[in-house]
């Protein structure tokens, strides 16, 4: 962990340095893109997602890992969260609870609230059935560990029983980095668990079993390992994959209080821990260090670039520095043609969103008619056993699954369209720039060494595309899924176009407006009520309950759906604007950089020389230090240990023992 | 009108002229952090009507990069007619080879005609190459250190196999650094066929046939290939001693050998070295020259460096550098 | 197996009537690597262009490279041509990737002086080997990443990194 945080630091100090470097070279532009990076690099967090059936000490298991004497989360024997809570790093702890509220016009309100207090709002106990009507708890405190930027979410119990908490829970999946999948050593995993766990495994690969109360069963290895084995069926994945890490909540809380060191070894939390946090630490390196190390050198060689080229114009002279000059001119006037009210573009997109727009709708009536089928041929093959609680709450479970895997599906096609789109839109107005050899040619000077002056197109989008965050979206995951989850598709937008910055900001835009989805939760919860309200029901009543439960879950999906299409065709048109007009602003830069050298006399010429040969070596020397930092990144990534400057000889092993060789 | 002496630097006021307006300017050429060139640059008014017609660019270059200029070049670009197109280009070349602060090596090349080729090029000092031939690209110095040419005028005729000056007509420095066997071919083809061909042509009509990667070169088992293709019979084989060499030479034919080119470019020549193992570079043998029994040469016509026109080596040296390619040959006759 | 002389398969390779057929003769064999495939030990020794310009040696990027099995040099178990390779599209091969001798190498004045390196670097490649073939801990490691981050040419040393990562990068500390 302390290698990783240093990594992070590393990370900030050569991008900080960066951004004063390009800044001293005179390149505002790009000392604005570095700051961007450095801003959103430092907001970005890592979701560590605690699942698992209810009462298995998910609440105790959090309250021990963040290592707080006084408990976060209500853990009381009667007591059942029925609330997602999030936890997150803040210098002053504050708690709010977001109520849904129609009266407000984003739908929700925003209630402080203390720490004695939360378990009125997010347990069965304080808040049976969640009367209260609380989408989500977002607690932020002043603790250590979450202040390199992980979030941990603990959610309500999942099982038979809970259809909508599984379903709130499923929608944090997509975008946790890692599932901590509690189970306990009373009793073994159930049906219903591993239902959740297959589910859950679509949309997160990255999963920790620990197991709780190992303290009450002194034959705790048996139930593991017969976990183990349920899991790895159930999941099609080796054994050895499988990682369950057997602990005690209760001892390491009783360690915070008392200090006692058996009670930490009792605890096993170590290995838990170790496991957990190593773990976290390998994909923020991959997901949230290297996008931002790979922008911010390509800021540098750009400038880099530029440098090049005006000491090739220093000893050129004659001819091809007004040359330059023209083609940036003429560059510049046809990105700001693009700006243009009138241009091409703008049409097009428009038009792709009407076309998206339809296309989607259509996609909806399919989930819709293919959920009413489900439902009728259900209902036809079991007539009137379909009353049976049991049955129905099944049913209405696949229904969900078609749903929200229709949902997904949609989210794909607007998230491959969209993708599609910005790259078509990024290589038309060609952000990229080279000059013509022939002019250089034509001098007959050919120096050794590089000529070609090339300002980079941006390469690092790639990179970004395919680490960046694949987008779903959750119908029945009511508000807190769609605070990161409507984002998502502005999101990965953001990242091609501008790199994190934009998608950091188009990620709260999406924040606020996914807060107010709500709604769809309630469909789902509704629905039983309704049902349950029966002291005898009829399959007629259960047909129409789940009919209108499919209708407005439906409605309302193209509800958040059109509303989310709308929002991305405002902001990737002002996004694209945005970018054209940066892009202007940074050739213009340029060429003023350019046109200062050409007007230099001919005796200051030395002197320019020697500074330009000056800064280029400060830039070689700092991207030196970028590709460094990326070896350490990526090989603390893949796990491999990280070569120290002086290797040490293998010692002597033991007769018998494995020799191993470190270039092997 | 500006005096052809000028430039030899034979006359002073050529520098005078240089000196007051020119500053130099200090260029990492090859980006290694150490300034390598400094070059000056100036305008000259060559027919006296007060419009600049000439433009002289002087390069002082440090080659072996210990600080020093050891090379000063000195390009006189001519637009007489002010249409904007050179009309006559000249170059001179002043090097200091051994380092010792004294220029020892001259080399002039002129472009009377304005093609764009150097129609003359001459060289005094420590090097010589051939005598006047034509080239597309300005003198460059890429040449063997250890390579003396072939001088018909102290041979006996009687005493030397292969007909060497037919030969020597036929080279040229490769155009590529990986077209050696392409362009000894070529030689061969030229020399049985009396035809002219572009090593372009060849080149592509290799890579074509797969027997030539412009990114790598020829394998071995390729070279005569082209050979064939042109209606030549050829032989190939290994283990050969210097007879069978001029065994081949004396029936009409023409050769081709591989050679360790680290061996025979730098003979004797210990500070210059290269990394790597076991390269082979391919060499038109063109002749045996026994003129003095003891010290006998072989000939070659080695396409890879700027004076390998009719190179000679003692046979000994190349006998070495011959057998790493294990006494490889190609032979070809018409 | 007997004691391997790395010297000398390289040698026997440059020498051999495959190098013959496949590589280009102009090429020059560069510093080799020890990976495993399965249970097999084995040689990747990688071929590039060297010329002459203006009195400097030319280094061109790594051109292809041939694995045959330690134990078993006559069988071919991995030939590549780099620049036919979608990954290594983005070097210019009718350039010179850099030139020698590098500044590691300013010590160093004479041709004998470099081959007497270079032949010790070979015998450390043995002495790696044996280690290898008799599991015993490989003693000379940090002399040999002294002299081989001494003789790496820096110009060729990306190249070598994609061959074999691992290997360079242990070994090859510039």
């Amino acid at each position: 962990m302390a290698t990783f945080f240093e990594l992070n630091r590393s990370a900030l100090q050569l991008m900080e340095q960066s951004g004063a470097l390009a800044k001293n070279l005179g390149f505002e532009v790009a000392a604005g893109s570095i700051q961007g990076q450095i801003d959103a690099f430092q907001k970005k967090k890592l979701m560590v997602v605690v699942a698992g059936e209810a009462r298995r000490g998910k609440s105790s298991l959090l309250n021990a890992l963040l290592n707080e004497a006084q408990p976060l989360f209500p853990v009381d024997i009667n007591v059942c969260t029925n609330v997602v809570t999030i936890v997150q790093y803040g210098e002053q702890e504050k708690i709010e609870a977001y109520i849904q509220d129609a009266t407000h016009e984003q739908g929700y309100r925003i209630e402080a609230i203390t720490r004695e207090r939360i378990p009125d709002y997010v347990s069965e106990q304080g808040n049976p059935s969640n009367y209260k009507n609380v989408q989500l708890l977002n607690a932020f405190i002043p603790n250590e560990l979450l202040r390199e930027g992980v979030v941990f979410v603990d959610t309500p119990g999942v099982g038979s029983l809970n259809v909508e908490h599984a379903e709130t829970t499923y929608s944090f999946l997509p975008n946790a980095d890692l599932l901590l999948f509690v189970c306990d050593a009373d009793s073994g995993m159930t049906e219903s668990e591993l239902i959740f766990l297959k589910r859950g495994y679509r949309y997160c690969q990255n999963i920790l079993y620990p197991l709780t109360k190992k303290d009450l069963n002194a034959n705790y290895p048996a139930i593991l390992e017969d976990n183990r084995a349920k899991i790895s069926a159930a999941l099609e994945i080796p054994a050895e994959d499988v990682q369950i890490v057997p602990v005690s909540s209760m001892a390491k809380l009783r360690f915070l209080k008392t200090g006692s060191k058996t009670m930490y070894a009792n605890s096993n939390f170590a290995a838990l821990e170790e496991q957990l946090w190593t773990t976290i630490a390998r994909r923020r390196g991959e997901i949230l260090i290297s996008p931002y190390l790979s922008a911010v050198r390509e800021e540098l060689e750009k400038i880099l670039d530029n440098l090049k080229a005006q000491c090739l114009l220093l000893g050129s002279g004659q001819g091809v520095a007004p040359q330059l000059v023209e083609e940036l001119n003429k560059k510049i006037a046809a990105l700001e043609t693009l700006q243009d009210s009138s241009a091409g573009w703008r049409s097009e997109l428009n038009l792709f969103f009407t076309v998206l727009q339809n296309d989607v709708s259509a996609q909806q009536r399919e989930i819709a008619a293919e959920t009413q089928t489900l439902v009728d041929k259900q209902i036809s093959a079991m007539g009137s056993k379909i009353c049976r609680k049991a049955n129905y709450v099944s049913l209405l479970s696949n229904v969900n699954d078609v749903l929200s895997r229709g949902v997904l599906d949609i989210q794909e096609n607007i998230s491959d369209k969209i993708t599609e789109q910005v790259r078509r839109q990024t290589e038309q107005s060609d952000f990229g720039l080279s000059v013509n050899q022939d002019i250089l040619d034509k001098l007959d000077f050919k120096p050794e060494g590089e000529l070609q002056v090339k300002f980079t197109k941006k390469k690092t989008s790639d990179k970004l595309v395919k680490k960046g965050r694949t987008i779903t979206m959750n119908s029945m995951g009511g508000s807190a899924a769609g605070m990161i989850i409507g984002g998502a598709a502005g999101g990965m937008l953001g990242f091609y176009i501008g790199g994190p910055v934009l998608a950091y900001e188009f990620a709260q835009a999406g924040a606020a407006y996914g807060l107010s989805l709500g709604g769809l939760l309630g469909g789902t919860k509704g629905c039983m009520e309704a049902l349950s309200r029966y002291d005898e029901l009829d399959v007629g009543t259960v047909r129409k309950a789940l009919t209108q439960h499919i209708t407005a879950s439906v409605s309302g999906m193209t509800r958040v759906v059109s509303n989310t299409i709308a929002e991305l065709r405002v902001t990737m048109t002002s996004g694209f604007e945005q970018q054209l007009k940066l892009r202007v602003k940074e050739l213009r830069e340029h060429i003023a950089k350019i046109q200062k050298n050409i007007d230099l006399a001919r005796n200051e010429n030395m002197q320019a020389a020697a500074k330009l040969k000056d800064q280029i070596a400060q830039l070689q020397k700092q991207l030196a230090q970028f590709e460094r930092l990326d070896e350490a990144v990526a090989s603390f990534c893949s796990g491999e240990k990280l070569q120290s400057t002086k290797a040490e000889p293998a010692k002597e092993t033991e007769k018998g023992a494995e020799v191993t060789y470190g270039f092997l | 009108m500006f005096d052809f002496l000028d430039l030899l630097g034979l006359n002073n006021d050529l520098n005078d002229e240089l000196a007051p307006d020119a500053e130099p300017m200090g260029l990492d050429l090859d980006g290694d952090g150490q300034v390598d060139a400094a070059v000056f640059q100036d305008v000259l008014d060559t027919n006296g009507d007060g419009i600049p017609d000439a433009l002289i660019t002087e390069q002082h270059l440090d080659l072996d990069g210990d600080g020093i200029v050891d090379a000063v070049q000195v390009d006189v670009s001519e637009d007489l007619d002010q249409d904007g197109i050179e009309d006559a280009h000249t170059v001179l070349l002043t090097q200091d080879t051994d380092g010792d602060g004294e220029p020892d090596f001259l080399q002039v090349g002129e472009d009377f005609d304005g093609d764009g080729i150097l129609d003359a090029v001459e060289s005094a000092g420590a090097m010589s190459a051939g005598d006047a031939f034509d080239t597309d690209d300005i003198a460059v110095n890429a040449d063997a250190p250890a390579y003396v040419n072939f001088d018909p005028a102290s041979a006996d005729p009687d005493r030397v196999v292969g007909d060497p000056v037919s030969a020597m007509d036929d080279w040229h420095w490769q155009e590529t650094d990986s077209s050696c066997a392409v362009a000894s071919q070529e030689f061969v083809l030229e020399e049985l066929t009396g035809r002219e061909f572009e090593e372009s042509e060849l080149r592509d009509l290799a890579e074509e046939h797969g027997w030539y990667d412009p990114n790598g070169g020829t394998a071995m088992d390729d070279v005569g290939n082209l050979l064939e293709y042109m209606g030549l019979r050829v032989e190939r084989s290994s283990g050969n001693s210097i007879e069978d060499l001029e065994k081949c030479l004396a029936n009409g034919g023409e050769v081709i050998v591989g050679v360790d080119s680290s061996e025979i470019w730098m003979g004797q020549n210990d500070e210059f070295f290269f990394p790597g193992m076991d390269a082979d570079h391919a060499v038109q043998v063109i002749g045996i020259d026994r003129t003095d029994p003891d010290q006998p040469m072989v000939i070659l016509n080695d396409p890879g460096c700027t004076n390998g026109c009719g190179a000679v080596l003692p046979m000994e040296v190349f006998q070495h550098a011959w057998e790493d390619s294990g006494c490889f040959m190609v032979e070809a006759y018409a | 197996m007997e004691r391997v002389s790395i010297y000398q398969l390289v040698s026997q390779l440059n020498h051999s009537e495959q190098r013959k057929r496949m590589i280009p003769q102009e090429l020059v064999s560069g510093w080799p690597c020890i990976r495993k495939i399965n249970k097999t030990l084995c040689i990747t020794i990688p071929y590039y262009n060297r010329a002459v310009h203006d009195g400097r040696v030319a280094l061109y990027p790594l051109y292809c490279s041939v694995t045959l099995p330690v134990g078993n040099p006559d069988r071919l178990m991995d030939f590549t041509i780099y620049p036919n390779q979608r990954d290594w599209d983005d070097l210019d091969y009718s350039k010179p990737a850099g030139y020698f001798k590098h500044e590691a190498l300013a010590d160093v004045k004479s041709g004998t002086e470099y081959q007497t390196l270079c032949r010790q670097l070979y015998d450390f490649y043995d002495q790696m080997v044996a280690a290898i073939l008799e599991k015993k801990p490989f003693a000379a490691e940090t002399q040999m990443i002294e002299l081989f981050s001494k003789l790496m040419e820096p110009c060729h040393y990306p190249q070598y990194l994609r061959i074999n990562k691992k290997f360079y990068s242990y070994f090859c500390q510039l």
